[in-house]
């Protein structure tokens, strides 16, 4: 519990005045339940034995008083509440919103879009409960108890006592017991995750799953992960069977003890039996919130889990706030210079890259070859900081980028990814996405040098065709070339293609590559690239092999020599352009085709 | 923004055709063999009553005694007197005459009233968790049986329909008919009998006192209807910012790189603060339904308590009453109001298990066009030959893709299958790999039609490697067992050698039983590749379909892969969807395809001598090529 009061209660600090009106409101509905029965009491005491209607009408007035100010309470109570419980989700959403937005990549690479949605959205939902309800019936249980402890005291210390003695009973027996319920609740929520994974992949799979006749291995498959998740729930079921009837019995045993030894305490008057009548009314009121205690401890329970967690990620955005103070890198030649690098990732054992050594100058257009996993995108990603080399440095000219403030250094970089994603926008603002300032005509420029102009204006709604997950599928051909004009729209002097025309055509690529040495002379330019057609417009190719930097030069130069640079050029020559190339958008239209 | 509506369109219920009745008794279908322990359940939910009902009883029975002025009679028993609790009071006198009788009876009352708490423990213990066990054991059934079904739907239907649909019909539709099956129908059943039972008692006590109960709860019914009413179009909202709240989370993490690489985090931030607080509002605006009308609700229980009061304090005063009655109204008064506050609930709930079980149904009833045949005999162990017989080929809508089409191949020959794009290449192989179903006209593996043997037996001879193949995130392991369940360790090993992958997966942490990520996201492209043959050369199917991915591939793995396709292609009858010219060249048999038809069929020679299509398609190639490296 502790780790939810001290992870919520910076929250609740921001709302003091609604949560001190919810807190108020909820004590003086406990005060009116309360003030009801002792009413009832008094009538039967005093109105009933008088025989005197006006006496009798009175009480019933009061308690129509009672009853009607207890409404408007309980109303401003959830009124209040609700507004409340809501944005303290809301101020909670926003801080691990953004905190992801802060994180650093590697963070991204450990975990999957599934686990990180589950981690920062169902971690929320866990504290929904306790917000919503939790603390308003918790309350509301607490001072009804407090109040009927009063109320026995005020007759008999002994009946007092004996109520007051099972608070910490019930407490006992609520903390042990949640706990281990609190596991049951985890593992089956687990196991329903393991549940949707199976099933996500199997539909998204389906094809192959076909292709291949293993439809049997996987209703096994899904079997197995379906049969735990319910062997859980079957755990599940038993607890959440006993607790509310369980909560009951409980108090229902308090009620009970007050009837026993109120039965005998009226024989001997020492209590009178309209306190009798008022005592088991107030026993049977705590029973109304006192059911969902059984409920709300495993709440707290898993609430207090997933603080935990939700506190991990939160706290380390304090690492990640760029300070403030930090310099932006002074205007200069942008000439990149890679001293001594080396890096590994922290989950990895061993090097990516091993003692990397070079210059780019300004303007400069340079090839990265290598074979898969030679470290050619780690190299790339540690230019505008996406991850800082375990040693040696990086300069864009005599400046260590380390020393300055990641905005600035990224202002200068701009990477074009393989995966090119494009957000739910429309096109113009998925290319005007890190420049939103920048005019229409800008757009239309970029995009006619992407080559994707042409395609754009054909589409039914054209610039403002809404992409990405949830609009029009573009082909991969088509996205990464929309991803080309995003890049170029940032006016970065550092451009570095991450294998980003993979899904182009070489004829379109050429195009692009001859448009972006008329028009963009003074960038530097990174490639990455297996494809010969990419090497046309390349000053100078740097080799990688398992994370060393083998060759270094021009094409004429690296011909010379016995290299990888070499080898490749003549399997490139053997195989001339193997792929054939039967239309432009082959990868777009094969499926449309398929489908008509 | 028609981005959101297709689960709205879905929600509308009857679109189907079914009768309420037919899918009540369809959910119930499930739950069917579970007659005992459902009719157990009921007898502890009469059970569950009868200790609610008599709880009240008991404690006015104590008020009563100390009262000495009589309960009066309950269905013609006077509790106190001719009932059990003098008679009970007098035996135990006997037997322990010493006893003070205050103490005796306080005691009989207090095991009475144990006695009747304990009942009512059990058995809403025991009736939830018996119908919670059969609405799992429900569940579990109908679950597999969809999911088999789902399995044996052939791609025609999965085609059509996004994955998430799909997984909603075995999740959240399952689960809304596991919940009704296992929770609210029991819990409204229950609160109905108690009801009930709480309504032929308290008439029975004082018809009078009753009617005031009854007439202030005839209100409240009708308030919850209203609130339901009014809620609904507002949870819908709230339900619609929540999913669009979750997609742009979702996207915003699958597109961290981009925004890192522009340094839009800021407004990113701004953007989902939009839907943050859009989300937050809607749900304040639907829950504060609840926060208005149940108070209200519940006020009307104070205001009968206070008129039970009144006009019972009139009758005790008037001797017509007991005081040991008049508590037991105000308590009988809460346990009435309770239900009749939640029973509405039970028409939501209902409603949501209908529109689910509409929509299972109704899947259950696609009928898949290639049936696996399980009751069919094996297909004979194969040479290899395919016959394409006047063949007739369409998808659901749309004019005949192959209009009675022939082909003939022999067996262990390679074919290259080249066209423009959507001339019906890819159909080609969907015909052969048995992915959906032809019109008319006659498939022959060897002789043997492929409509007269099992399926499964077929997709053992018949594989095929699709273009948009899927890797499992599982394990490499996970994912060469989808070519041979049975394959040895040793085996896999082999396999990974012959395509070159196995020095890569000797590096992996757990070797074959590392994970592989989101769609095989730890391999490359090419490695992807290299995998799924690996897992064919472990199928070692007699015949094998392949669709050569067209992905730029670096070029020391494409090397890899022209080798590993030449060990592929060995010793079986091979059809390819060729991209590569490698590829092409090496076949036995070109065929160009054309609108539905071959308008070229031959040796790479042959038709490069006929000049035809084929040949100018490769000219234009080699200019491409000559002018680029």
């Amino acid at each position: 519990m502790l780790n939810y009061i001290k992870f919520i209660w910076p929250y609740i600090r921001t709302q003091k005045l609604r949560f001190t009106i919810i807190s108020l409101s909820i004590l003086s509905v406990a005060a009116l339940e309360t003030a009801i029965p002792l009413t009832i009491k008094e009538i039967i005491v005093t109105g009933i034995p008088s025989k005197n209607l006006i006496i009798l009408a009175l009480g019933i007035l009061y308690l129509i008083g009672l009853g009607s100010m207890d409404w408007l309470v309980n109303i401003l109570a959830r009124h209040q509440n609700n507004r409340f419980s809501q944005k303290i989700q809301y101020d909670i959403r926003r801080d691990i919103y953004d905190t992801l937005q802060y994180q650093d990549l590697e963070f991204y690479s450990k975990e999957s879009i599934g686990q990180i949605m589950a981690r920062t959205i169902e971690e929320v939902y866990s504290l929904q409960d306790i917000l919503g309800w939790g603390y308003r019936i918790l309350l509301l249980t607490i001072s009804l108890f407090i109040g009927t402890v009063i109320s026995l005291m005020l007759s008999s210390t002994v009946l007092g006592l004996i109520f007051l003695l099972a608070a910490p009973l019930i407490l006992l027996l609520l903390t042990v017991s949640s706990k281990k319920n609190a596991e049951v609740f985890y593992t089956t929520r687990f196991r329903w995750g393991k549940v949707n994974e199976v099933l996500a992949e199997n539909f998204s799979g389906i094809k192959t799953v076909k292709s291949f006749g293993r439809e049997n291995e996987q209703i096994e498959d899904f079997n197995t992960q379906a049969q735990d998740y319910y062997d859980a729930a079957f755990k599940e079921i038993k607890v959440t069977s006993v607790l509310q009837p369980g909560m009951i019995f409980i108090i229902s045993n308090l009620i009970l003890l007050i009837l026993v030894i109120g039965v005998i305490f009226v024989q001997f008057s020492i209590i009178s039996i309209g306190d009798l009548v008022a005592f088991i009314l107030l026993g049977l009121q705590i029973a109304v919130p006192g059911r969902f205690l059984g409920d709300l401890a495993i709440q707290a329970q898993m609430a207090n889990t997933a603080a935990r967690r939700l506190n991990e990620i939160l706290q380390s955005k304090k690492n990640l706030v760029e300070d403030e103070s930090r310099l932006t890198i002074p205007h200069s030649n942008y000439s990149i210079t890679f001293d001594h690098v080396s890096f590994k990732y922290p989950n990895n054992d061993f090097m990516v890259l091993k003692d990397v050594n070079f210059s780019i100058s300004k303007g400069e257009r340079i090839a990265i070859l290598g074979p898969t996993g030679s470290g050619k995108t780690t190299l790339i990603n540690l230019i505008p900081r996406f991850f800082d080399p375990i040693s040696g440095d990086i300069y864009f000219d005599d400046h260590n980028i380390k020393e300055f403030s990641l905005k600035s250094v990224r202002d200068l970089v701009t990477i074009i990814h393989q995966d090119s994603f494009l957000f739910t926008l429309s096109i113009k603002d998925n290319i005007l996405f890190g420049s939103r300032e920048e005019s229409f005509e800008e757009v239309v420029k970029v995009a006619k040098i992407a080559q994707i102009h042409d395609t754009i204006i054909k589409l039914p709604q054209g610039y403002d065709t809404i992409v990405g997950e949830r609009g029009v599928t573009l082909s991969g051909g088509q996205r990464q070339r929309v991803a080309i004009a995003r890049a170029l729209m940032t006016k970065s002097p550092i451009l570095i293609f991450d294998d980003s025309v993979s899904a182009v055509d070489p004829e379109t690529e050429g195009r692009i590559q001859k448009e972006l040495s008329q028009n963009y002379s003074d960038k530097t330019v990174i490639i990455i690239s297996q494809r010969p057609s990419s090497l046309k417009y390349v000053d100078r190719v740097l080799v990688l092999e398992d994370g060393v930097l083998t060759q270094d030069g021009s094409q004429q130069e690296l011909m010379d020599q016995d290299g990888l640079y070499k080898k490749y050029i003549s399997v490139i020559n053997n195989q001339m352009q193997n792929i054939v190339s039967w239309n432009k958008e082959e990868y777009l239209l094969k499926d449309e085709g398929d489908r008509t | 923004m028609s981005i959101h509506t297709d689960a709205e369109k879905e929600s509308a219920r009857g679109s189907f055709g079914y009768s309420d009745l037919e899918l009540i008794k369809f959910m119930f279908g499930y739950a069917n063999q579970y007659r005992r322990e459902i009719l157990v359940t009921l007898l502890y939910m009469i059970l569950f009553s009868a200790s609610t009902v008599v709880g009240p009883l008991i404690l006015a029975a104590a008020i009563t005694f100390l009262q000495n002025n009589g309960v009066g009679p309950i269905f013609n028993v006077d509790l106190i007197d001719k009932g059990f609790i003098n008679p009970m009071f007098n035996f135990i006198q006997g037997q322990f005459p010493s006893l003070e009788p205050i103490i005796i009876y306080s005691l009989l009352i207090g095991v009475l009233y144990l006695s009747a708490q304990l009942i009512t423990f059990y058995s809403s213990y025991k009736q939830r968790f018996i119908i919670g066990t059969v609405s799992i054991k429900a569940a579990i059934q109908l679950q597999y049986e969809l999911f088999s079904h789902l399995q044996e739907l052939d791609m025609s239907y999965h085609d059509k329909n996004e994955v998430g649909r799909i997984m909603s019909r075995v999740t959240s539709d399952v689960g809304a008919i596991r919940q009704f099956i296992g929770g609210s129908i029991v819990q409204n059943f229950v609160n109905l009998i108690t009801l009930l039972a709480v309504l032929v008692v308290i008439v029975q006590l004082d018809w009078v006192m009753s009617l005031i109960s009854i007439t202030l709860m005839i209100p409240v019914y009708f308030l919850g209807q209203r609130s339901r009413k009014l809620a609904r179009p507002r949870r819908k909202e709230s339900r619609k910012d929540n999913s669009i709240l979750m997609a742009t989370l979702a996207e915003s993490i699958a597109g961290i790189k981009v925004t890192k690489g522009l340094g839009q985090e800021k407004a990113n931030i701004k953007s989902f603060q939009i839907v943050n607080d859009q989300r937050r509002r809607s749900t304040i605006h639907a829950i504060d339904i609840n926060a208005y009308f149940f108070p209200t609700m519940l006020y009307f229980s104070s205001i009968a308590t206070a008129v039970i009061m009144l006009v019972g304090g009139y009758r005790v005063m008037t001797g017509i009453l007991s005081l040991g009655l008049l508590v037991a109204f105000i308590n009988y008064n809460t346990i009435m109001f309770r239900p009749v506050v939640i029973l509405g609930n039970l028409y939501q709930q209902l409603q949501d298990a209908l529109t689910g079980a509409e929509r299972v149904l109704a899947l259950f009833e696609t009928k898949t066009k290639v049936p696996r045949n399980s009751e069919f005999p094996a297909i004979p162990a194969l040479k290899g030959d395919v016959t394409f017989d006047h063949l007739t080929f369409k998808y659901e809508k749309g004019n005949p893709i192959y209009d009675d089409f022939n082909l003939q191949v022999p067996a262990n020959q390679t074919i290259a299958i080249v066209g423009h794009t959507g001339a019906g290449k890819t159909t080609i192989i969907n015909i052969l790999s048995r992915l959906y179903e032809f019109q008319k006209g006659n498939l022959y593996l060897d002789e043997y039609e492929v409509r007269d043997y099992n399926l499964d037996s077929i997709r053992d001879e018949v594989v095929s490697v699709p273009q948009d193949f899927y890797v499992f995130s599982r394990s490499i392991k996970y994912n060469l067992q989808l070519g041979n369940p049975q394959a040895t360790e040793e085996q896999m090993w082999k396999v990974l050698n012959v395509v070159g992958l196995d020095e890569f997966v000797k590096r992996l942490p757990d070797k074959l039983k590392t994970p592989l990520q989101e769609r095989g996201g730890r391999l490359s492209t090419g490695q992807r590749q290299l995998l799924i043959f690996a897992s064919a050369l472990l199928a070692n199917p007699k015949i094998l379909i392949l669709d050569e991915a067209t992905a730029n591939i670096d070029v020391f793995t494409e090397i890899q892969i022209q080798k590993s396709l030449e060990y592929l292609l060995q010793n079986r009858t091979s059809f390819i969807i060729a991209h590569r010219l490698s590829t092409i060249r090496e076949a036995d048999r070109i065929l160009v395809i054309e609108d539905g038809e071959i308008v070229e069929s031959g040796t790479h020679e042959d038709l490069v001598r006929t000049k035809g299509k084929y040949f100018s398609l490769i000219e234009h190639q080699m200019k491409l090529a000559a002018g680029k490296s």
